[in-house]
C-alpha cells in the first residue's frame, strides 16, 4: 500500500487506451491522490478518462478537482453526461461546486437536474453564506419511532446508498418534526423486532439552518459527535452536518481570524491561486487607514521637536518604546481574541481580564524596566543615567497601557457587535503608540527639562 | 438549541437527598451527558461520590471522561478500588489514559491497581508515546476483520468487537500477524448480499498514519481524504488503533491556536486564558518580550550613528514611527499569508519563486498607492514639513513596503528549509529585522536627497 501510482505512469496508460488497466487502478488506488494526477492530465484526456470509469468514481474525482478544471469539463459535457454525473454527487457537494461556477455553466448545470435535486440545489443555494444551512448536506437517513429493527436496517439499505452518512440515523413525526437520533451500531446490536423509539435518544442536540457555521463546529466539539442534524424554524428535520466538513470550517475560519489580526482583508481563495490585484486589495485598505492615523504620532513628535533635538538620545529610544509596547498588545489582544473565538469569554470577562493584564504587566513591566535599564547603561553610556531612567520608566507604563488595551479592545468590540478578531495588534500598535509618545515626552520634560 | 434548561446542580441535588434514584437515573437516561457532567461539576464531590453508586456503570464511565480534572482528582480519592475497577471497565481505553494524564502519580497508581492486566498494557502503552504524537491520541478499540471473512462473518464480528469499540464505520483487514492490508466500510459491508466475500468489498490503499507522526498529519489526512477516522500502525505497519474525526477536531483547533500564539510572540499555553495562572502568563509572554526589546538596539543605534542628520533636519524624527508601522503592517501581512498558505495548502520552499515574483507585484501596486496617498497626508496635514521631505518619506515608504513584503514572505520558507517553526518567524520578528532596515534606507534617501 506504500507504493502509489506515479503521474506517468497513469497518462501512459491514458495515452495506450489500456482501459481495463485504468480502471483497475482506479478500483485500486486512492481517488483523492488519483485525483492529483487527473488534475495534470489535458481535458481530452479527463474527457475519455470519464467515459470509461463508473460514474460514481467519476463523480466522486470531480468533486476534488479544482474549479478551473472542473468548469472546462463540464463546459465540454453534453446534458445526458451532466444529468449522469449530477445523479452520483451529494447534494452539499454539487452546491459547493456550484458556487464557483459562472452564472451561464450554472444555468447549463441545472437545466440538466431532476425537478427534485433543483429544489434541493436551490434550496441549499439560498442560505447566507457560513450558515449552516448553506454547508449541510440534504442526504441523510430517516426513519420513524414507530419502525421496528428489521424495518430500519430495510430503510437504511434504501435510503443509505445516497446518504453522506449512516452512522446516525434520525427520527421523525408524521409533520417531519426531529424527535430523536439513533446510533446504526444500536439499531445493529438489537433485536430484530425492537421498535426505534425504546432505543432512540430523545435528548437531541441540533442546529438552526440559520446558525452560524462556527457554533456548528463548537457544538460539534462540545459534544463529541461526528454527525448534527439541522432543523429548520419549526424544528423540522432539513439536513445533516458531518464532522468531517466542520474541519474545513475550522481551518477557514482560523485561516480568516488570523488573517483579520494581521490587518488582512480575508481573501477567499489559497495564496497561490489569490491574484495580484486581489492580494493588494486585501492589504492595502488596513495599510492606508493605519498610515494616516499615524499622522498622530507625528503630530505629537512635531510637537516637541525642540526637545527632541536638545536631547538626540530620546529620539533613538522611540523605535524600541514603540515596537515593545505593540507587542506586549498584540500578546494580550491575541490571547482575548481567542478566547472570545473558542472558550466564550464575553464582556462579563471584563473584571477578569482587567485584573490579570493588570497583574501579567506588572510583572512583565518590573522585568523589562530593569533590563532596559542596563541595557541602556552597558550600550548607550553617552546617555546620562536619568535618561536611561526616564526610557525605562516610560517602557513601563506603555507596556501596562499596551496590556490594558490589548486586552479590553476586543471585548468592547464584541459589545458593539463587531469582530473581535478586527481590534488585533495593528489597531492597537496605532493607539498605543501615540499614548506612549505623550508619556514619553511628558515624563522627560518633568525629569529632564533642565536639559533642554 | 442547546438543550438541558431543565435541571440545576441544586435540583438534582435536592432529588440525591430524598434518594429519589429512579428519577435521577431516568434524568441520566435522557438527557446529553454533556449537559450533564457541566450540571455535576457544580456538585459538592461527596455527592458526586454517592451520584456515582446509583448511576448505571456505563453511564457512570461515560459521565467521568466529561467531568472537570479538578473534579476528578478528589472523586478517585473518594472512590474504592472495586468502583474504580467498576468504571474501568466501560470506558473506552483513550479516554482513559485522558483522564489518568490529568491525575496526580499516586491516584495514577490507585487506577491502575484497579485494571484488569489487559487495560494495564493498553494504558501503559498509550501513555508511553509522545505528547502530540497519534500514538498518544489514538483509540485501540478497532474493528479487525480477516481476508477470508464472508459478509456473514463480517457482520458477526462487528457485533462481537462493536460493543467495545470507538467506531464501527470503518474495519480494517489484517494479516494474521496484524499487519494492515486494506479497509472495509461498514455501508459497502450493509448493502452486500450475505454471502459475498468480504475481499471484493476490500479498499486496499489505506491513508494511514504511524504513532509517532504528529497529531497534525491525522488531522490532515482525514480533511484531505474526506474520511471520519484513520488507522493507526508502527513501523512494520502492524495496527494498532484508529483516531476518529472528533478526536482531530480538538487537535485541529488546539493547534491553530499554538500557531496563533506563536504568530504573536507568545511561547504557547496548555490552558485557557481564563484557566492559566499570573506567573505562566508572565513566563509565556516575558521571553520573546524580552529578546525583541534588546534586539531594537540595532534601531536605537542607527538613530544613533545618524544624529547629525536629525540635528540637522528635525522633521525627520516625526515619521520614524510611521515608517515602521507602516513597514511592520505590511510584513506582517505577508509573512501571516505566507504561513498560513504553508499550514493549510501545503505551501513549500518549492514555492519561493512564486512567492517573491507575487510579493514584487503586491508591493508595487501597495507602495504606489501608499507612496501618493502619504504625499497627499503630509502636504494637506503638515504643510511646513514641506515637499522635498514629503517625497523623501513617500520614496521611503514605497521602498521598505517592497522590502518588508519580501522579509515577511520568504523568511517563513528560510525557516521551513531550516526545519524551524514557520510560525515563529511571524510579525515581531520579522518587524524587528524591518525595523532596522527601514531605518537605514530611511536615513540613506534622506542624506542623498537633503
Amino acid at each position: 500500500m506504500e507504493n502509489k501510482l506515479t503521474f506517468l505512469e497513469l497518462e501512459q496508460l491514458v495515452k495506450d487506451r489500456r482501459y481495463q488497466a485504468i480502471r483497475d487502478a482506479f478500483d485500486y488506488y486512492n481517488l483523492v491522490d488519483l485525483t492529483n494526477h487527473v488534475e495534470n492530465l489535458d481535458l481530452n484526456e479527463i474527457l475519455l478518462l470519464f467515459k470509461i470509469l463508473r460514474k460514481d468514481i467519476t463523480a466522486e474525482i470531480f468533486t476534488y478537482l479544482s474549479s478551473e478544471k472542473q468548469e472546462d469539463i463540464i463546459t465540454s459535457f453534453t446534458g445526458p453526461q451532466i444529468a449522469g454525473m449530477l445523479e452520483n454527487l451529494y447534494t452539499d457537494d454539487i452546491v459547493d461546486f456550484l458556487e464557483e461556477m459562472p452564472a451561464n455553466v450554472v444555468k447549463h448545470i441545472l437545466t440538466n437536474a431532476t425537478a427534485e435535486q433543483r429544489a434541493e440545489i436551490n434550496l441549499l443555494l439560498s442560505y447566507p453564506e457560513d450558515s449552516a444551512g448553506s454547508i449541510m448536506t440534504t442526504d441523510f437517513v430517516e426513519l420513524k419511532a414507530s419502525d421496528t429493527v428489521k424495518k430500519s436496517i430495510q430503510k437504511i439499505k434504501q435510503q443509505g446508498k445516497v446518504a453522506e452518512t449512516i452512522s446516525y440515523c434520525y427520527v421523525v413525526d408524521i409533520n417531519r418534526v426531529l424527535v430523536g437520533s439513533i446510533k446504526l451500531r444500536d439499531i445493529l446490536f438489537a433485536d430484530e423486532d425492537e421498535l426505534i423509539s425504546d432505543l432512540m435518544d430523545t435528548d437531541i442536540v441540533c442546529v438552526a439552518t440559520t446558525d452560524d457555521q462556527e457554533h456548528t463546529a463548537a457544538l460539534i466539539r462540545k459534544y463529541d459527535v461526528s454527525v448534527l442534524p439541522v432543523v429548520n424554524n419549526e424544528s423540522r428535520l432539513i439536513g445533516v452536518i458531518t464532522a468531517d466538513d466542520i474541519i474545513d470550517v475550522i481551518t477557514e475560519e482560523t485561516t480568516e481570524d488570523i488573517q483579520k489580526m494581521a490587518a488582512v482583508i480575508p481573501t477567499s481563495d489559497s495564496y497561490l491561486r489569490t491574484g495580484v490585484l486581489e492580494m493588494t486589495k486585501s492589504r492595502i485598505a488596513w495599510l492606508l487607514v493605519l498610515m494616516v492615523s499615524a499622522t498622530f504620532t507625528g503630530l505629537i513628535i512635531q510637537g516637541y521637536e525642540v526637545q527632541l533635538a536638545s536631547i538626540p538620545a530620546l529620539a533613538a529610544a522611540i523605535p524600541m518604546i514603540m515596537s515593545t509596547g505593540g507587542n506586549a498588545g498584540c500578546q494580550s489582544s491575541t490571547m482575548v481574541i481567542r478566547g472570545i473565538a473558542i472558550d466564550h469569554m464575553r464582556i462579563k470577562d471584563f473584571g477578569l481580564v482587567l485584573w490579570k493584564e493588570l497583574r501579567v504587566s506588572l510583572g512583565i513591566g518590573l522585568v523589562l524596566f530593569v533590563v532596559n535599564f542596563f541595557r541602556l547603561w552597558i550600550f548607550m553610556p553617552s546617555d546620562t543615567l536619568m535618561t536611561d531612567l526616564v526610557i525605562s520608566l516610560t517602557l513601563f507604563l506603555t507596556v501596562i497601557l499596551a496590556n490594558l488595551t490589548g486586552g479590553i479592545l476586543p471585548l468592547v468590540a464584541l459589545v458593539f457587535k463587531q469582530d473581535p478578531a478586527a481590534m488585533a495588534s495593528p489597531l492597537i500598535t496605532t493607539i498605543v503608540d501615540a499614548l506612549a509618545l505623550i508619556i514619553y515626552f511628558n515624563l522627560a520634560m518633568a525629569f529632564l527639562g533642565n536639559l533642554m | 438549541m442547546e438543550p438541558m434548561k431543565d435541571y440545576t446542580p441544586q435540583e438534582l441535588s435536592q432529588l440525591l437527598q430524598t434518594r429519589q434514584f429512579r428519577t435521577l437515573r431516568e434524568i441520566f437516561e435522557e438527557y446529553n451527558i454533556v449537559d450533564l457532567a457541566a450540571l455535576v461539576d457544580r456538585m459538592p464531590v461527596d455527592e458526586i461520590t454517592a451520584l456515582f453508586k446509583i448511576l448505571p456503570k456505563d453511564k457512570g464511565a461515560e459521565l467521568l471522561s466529561y467531568l472537570d480534572p479538578d473534579i476528578l482528582e478528589d472523586l478517585t480519592n473518594n472512590f474504592t478500588v472495586a468502583q474504580i475497577g467498576g468504571l474501568l471497565e466501560h470506558l473506552f481505553i483513550d479516554d482513559l489514559s485522558d483522564i489518568l494524564s490529568e491525575l496526580p502519580d499516586e491516584l495514577v497508581k490507585k487506577v491502575l491497581s484497579s485494571a484488569t492486566p489487559e487495560q494495564r498494557s493498553d494504558i501503559n502503552a498509550l501513555l508511553s508515546y509522545k505528547e502530540n504524537s497519534c500514538g498518544s491520541i489514538m483509540s485501540i478499540d478497532v474493528v479487525t476483520l480477516n481476508v477470508g471473512d464472508s459478509v456473514k462473518e463480517a457482520m458477526a464480528a462487528i457485533k462481537k468487537q462493536g460493543k467495545m469499540a470507538e467506531t464501527i464505520n470503518w474495519c480494517y483487514i489484517v494479516e494474521p500477524k496484524g499487519k494492515l492490508i486494506g479497509y472495509v466500510s461498514l455501508k459497502d459491508i450493509l448493502f452486500a448480499k450475505d454471502d459475498a466475500m468480504i475481499e471484493e468489498l476490500i479498499d486496499y490503499d489505506v491513508p494511514h498514519v504511524k504513532t509517532e507522526d504528529d497529531q497534525e498529519k491525522a488531522a490532515k489526512l482525514i480533511s484531505k481524504y474526506d474520511i471520519t477516522a484513520i488507522p493507526v500502525t508502527d513501523l512494520e505497519g502492524i495496527l494498532l488503533g484508529i483516531i476518529t474525526v472528533d478526536d482531530v477536531l480538538d487537535v485541529v483547533t488546539e493547534e491553530a491556536t499554538e500557531d496563533i500564539q506563536k504568530m504573536a510572540a507568545i511561547i504557547p499555553l496548555e490552558d485557557s486564558y481564563v484557566e492559566t495562572g499570573i506567573f505562566p502568563m508572565f513566563k509565556s509572554r516575558i521571553t520573546w518580550l524580552l529578546v525583541l526589546m534588546i534586539s531594537a538596539t540595532f534601531t536605537g543605534s542607527i538613530i544613533n550613528a545618524n544624529n547629525h542628520l536629525l540635528v540637522h533636519i528635525t522633521s525627520l524624527a516625526i515619521f520614524i514611527p510611521m515608517l515602521m508601522d507602516t513597514a511592520g503592517n505590511a510584513g506582517s501581512q505577508s509573512s501571516t499569508m505566507v504561513i498560513r498558505g504553508i499550514v493549510v495548502d501545503d505551501m513549500g520552499v518549492k514555492d519561493f519563486v512564486k512567492i517573491l515574483w507575487k510579493e514584487l507585484r503586491v508591493s508595487f501596486l501597495a507602495g504606489s498607492v501608499l507612496f501618493i496617498v502619504n504625499t497627499l497626508r503630509i502636504g494637506l496635514f503638515m504643510p511646513e514639513v514641506g515637499w522635498t521631505l514629503a517625497l523623501v518619506v513617500s520614496a521611503t515608504v514605497f521602498i521598505i513596503i517592497t522590502l518588508a513584503n519580501l522579509v515577511g514572505g520568504l523568511l517563513p520558507l528560510l525557516a521551513l528549509a531550516m526545519k524551524q517553526d514557520p510560525a515563529a518567524m511571524a510579525s515581531p520578528l520579522i518587524t524587528t529585522v524591518i525595523d532596522a532596515v527601514s531605518l537605514t534606507v530611511y536615513f540613506m534617501i534622506a542624506a542623498a536627497v537633503l
